[in-house]
């Protein structure tokens, strides 16, 4: 029983109820066992009478009764949008902004201009629907630095100067954010904390920044228990937060980080060494395929020529639903056109591998060259993919840049 | 994970600060919605005795208590949380909090006004260069500056200095301590100097530092320089997460550092030559950055030193999420970091 308040938040309790749970408790049976059982084989294992649990199980299973579906039509007038405050920007992200009830990852390099785009988000968010807001507060997650209100308040200062009759409702007040110092804060604060203020407070947006840091700090050492372990953390985060965006029509934007990706020669190489062991790379494409493999490509397989001609012949061989291979349809790091322009060195891949990319909706990319800054929507359920904008970031916030 | 727990009990004291109503509530009034009386009393024997304590407490310190099974925890947490005020600030309360940070002078007042004054306490500042550039001078100069009092663009406190290169000269803090009029040998006692091996016992002194800094009021922390010890330390790319990890952990500790103790937390890099192609089409100087990706987004204001004319050095903001990306010339004298003497040339 050990799931059943992530499950079903709202089970009311009673007598029955909780004396009945506590002994479902002691007997380690899951939410999935009860209903699946069968009447004799619960009371066996919890020695509760058949009566009294026929009684729970309908108690249970009407809790557990999906609500009447909506409309798709009414659906669809649901689905809000929070403009970025800027015009060419939102044609990106689908002509109205950021969509609401869904997790956008916004993924980059540092200094590429994460954190502002979710300030200046936290802001718009508050705005009248006639300027592209909800009207609604916003929550800033910070497991960095914490959020930069110097930077906040000068985008406040512009916000409010471009738009005069909307000084009553953009207030840095209506920002509320904190700060998690480890891994442990952060969960608690999203599975404890975070759910009952969206709830009473009336919240548009949820802004983490970043997700990666703490996970990556902290899991992964130990191998890949700790990885299975983090994928499971991973999955249960992300969903507290759609469910809290489809329950209160908040937007989620998530900030993450980047990892290096080794270039394809190496990867055909691990490949082939590897191809076994492909689907414990997919569990989690991040550590595992740096630690491992290459101690077995290079360690183990120390005849194994790297000369030009051998990595050319393996190039070859990189088999089209190769997770790496695909990887360049969903990273926002196309390793082709990398190599084409012989990039392949400064080659990125989003961090925490598959796991989380499954978890997202939409994946927003963010590239820096220099003083170039490029954001590309990698893929998304609201957007035509894989439109560049170049952006700048200035005195008044993130702004997209027309091609000449 | 026991060192995670200092992090809890200064959350728990920070929450506590906020205006509470009423006082404390009592754990009477989480009885009901799945809890018992029953589970109250556990909760009660095993020392929590207000909700307060329960909604602050980490979910894996309450499954320790003997009796509460893991939806029992969950469900604690969960009604708790609603009773108690949130954890949550807003952003106005955080910007008077931060606005409270002070910065600590360079010696430079240009580099000053390009960190709009100084270097900033309760973050991250990285410092990265060539060798020669100055990185291990401005270290030098922060450690005496930060003695200094406020109203002087010090910190009033100790310095910690991490040396993993061996570089510490307390010579050169004389020098720099006569410039700003202050008597060497108390300068040299507020230093706490630390000669890192290893990775290991690298991480191992933060340990020991938040010790100190919770006995007296130090100011700054300082490393020189962070990646050293683990180029040697870890070799090539079969180490590479490893590596990777245990920096992650240890900038993750010097955050920790400076959000709880409020202090500046200043590491030096070195840098690599980009080899590879790309660099020579867009960036005529392909130097970066040691420590990756995990380094990059981990320290919040990066500084990348040039040699310059002469004794004369080239700052550059590298990344910061409030500093505009602008450039000024400072010079290292032997009283420490200074301004470049315009009228002598």
């Amino acid at each position: 029983m050990t799931d059943l308040s992530h499950i079903c938040p709202s089970f009311s309790h009673n007598e029955l109820t909780n004396s009945i749970l506590s002994s479902t408790d002691a007997a380690n049976l899951t939410t999935s066992d009860l209903l699946t059982l069968s009447l004799d084989a619960l009371a066996k294992r919890t020695g509760r009478n058949v009566v009294d649990l026929r009684r729970f199980l309908d108690i249970l299973m009407r809790e557990l009764m999906p609500p009447t579906p909506t409309p798709l039509l009414e659906a669809t007038d649901r689905q809000q949008y929070i403009s970025t405050g800027d015009e060419l920007l939102d044609k990106v992200l689908g002509g109205r902004g950021l969509a609401t009830g869904c997790i956008t990852e916004f993924v980059g390099a540092s200094t590429v201009g994460k954190s502002h785009i979710l300030m200046q988000l936290c802001l718009t968010v508050q705005l009248s629907p006639i300027h592209g807001g909800i009207r609604r507060k916003a929550v800033y997650i910070s497991t960095e630095s914490g959020l930069e209100t110097r930077r906040l308040n000068e985008l406040l200062f512009h916000l409010r100067k471009r738009y005069p009759n909307e000084v009553a409702n953009l207030k840095s007040e209506n920002v509320l954010c904190i700060t998690c110092g480890d891994l442990e804060v952060q969960e608690h604060v999203i599975r404890y904390q975070l759910p009952f203020l969206v709830r009473t407070q009336n919240i548009g947006l949820i802004a983490l920044d970043s997700i990666a840091s703490h996970y990556r700090a902290e899991h992964g050492e130990q191998g890949r228990t700790s990885l299975y372990q983090r994928g499971n953390e991973l999955i249960q985060c992300a969903e507290i937060l759609r469910n809290l965006a489809t329950e209160c029509g908040c937007a989620i934007a998530v900030a993450n980080q980047i990892r290096d990706q080794f270039t394809k020669k190496n990867i055909t190489v691990e490949n082939h060494v590897e191809a076994a062991t492909l689907i414990s790379s997919q569990l989690s494409q991040d550590e595992t395929r740096i630690a491992n493999p290459f101690e077995e490509v290079f360690g183990n397989d120390a005849d194994v020529s790297l000369s030009a001609d051998f990595q050319d012949s393996r190039e070859t061989e990189l088999d089209i639903f190769d997770l790496d291979y695909q990887s360049r349809f969903f990273s926002g790091w196309d390793w082709l056109v990398a190599e084409s322009s012989g990039e392949i060195h400064e080659l990125k891949v989003p961090a925490l591998g598959l796991i989380w990319t499954n978890c997202v909706s939409q994946r927003i990319v963010l590239k820096r060259k220099v003083s170039k800054r490029t954001i590309e929507v990698v893929f998304s359920p609201y957007v035509t993919c894989g439109q560049v904008l170049d952006y700048e970031i200035r005195a008044e916030g993130v702004r997209g840049v027309e091609f000449e | 994970m026991p060192s995670q727990l200092p992090s809890m009990d200064t959350a728990q004291e920070s929450y506590s600060d906020e205006p509470v109503i009423s006082g404390p509530t009592p754990l009477s009034m989480l009885e009901g919605n799945g809890i018992t009386a029953g589970d109250l009393r556990k909760v009660l024997e095993a020392g929590f005795n207000t909700v307060e304590s329960i909604a602050y407490t980490p979910k894996r310190t309450l499954l320790n208590i003997r009796g509460v099974s893991e939806s029992k925890a969950d469900k604690l947490l969960t009604e708790a949380c609603k009773l108690v005020p949130m954890g949550f600030t807003t952003a106005t309360e955080y910007h008077q909090r931060r606005s409270e940070l002070i910065s600590i002078t360079t010696g430079s007042k240009q580099l000053d006004t390009l960190l709009a004054g100084g270097v900033e306490t309760g973050s991250i500042t990285e410092v990265f260069g060539e060798f020669r550039t100055g990185k291990s001078q401005l270290c030098h100069t922060l450690a005496v500056t930060c003695q200094l009092p406020i109203d002087m663009g010090g910190g009033e406190g100790k310095c910690l200095y991490i040396d993993t290169e061996g570089t510490f000269r307390p010579v050169r803090l004389l020098s720099i301590a006569q410039r700003f009029g202050l008597n060497g040998q108390e300068v040299l006692d507020n230093v706490a100097y630390a000669r890192a091996y290893n990775a290991d016992h690298q991480q191992q002194l933060l340990n020991q530092a938040a010790e100190l800094m919770a006995n007296s009021r130090f100011s700054i922390l300082i490393v020189d320089s962070i990646m050293s010890l683990y180029r040697t330390d870890f070799s090539g790319r079969g180490e590479l997460a490893a590596r990777q990890m245990h920096v992650a952990k240890f900038l993750r500790t010097l955050q920790r550092l400076a959000d709880e103790y409020g202090i500046a937390v200043v590491i030096t890099n070195q840098v690599v030559a980009q080899v590879d192609g790309s660099a020579s089409m867009y960036n005529p100087d392909p130097k970066k950055p040691i420590g990756g990706n995990i380094l990059a987004h981990s320290s919040t204001t990066r500084l990348s030193l040039k040699k310059g004319r002469a004794e004369q050095r080239i700052c550059k903001v590298y990344d910061s999420p409030c500093l505009p990306e602008s450039e000024c010339v400072f010079t290292i004298n032997e009283d420490g970091i200074g301004d470049p003497k315009e009228e002598n040339e």
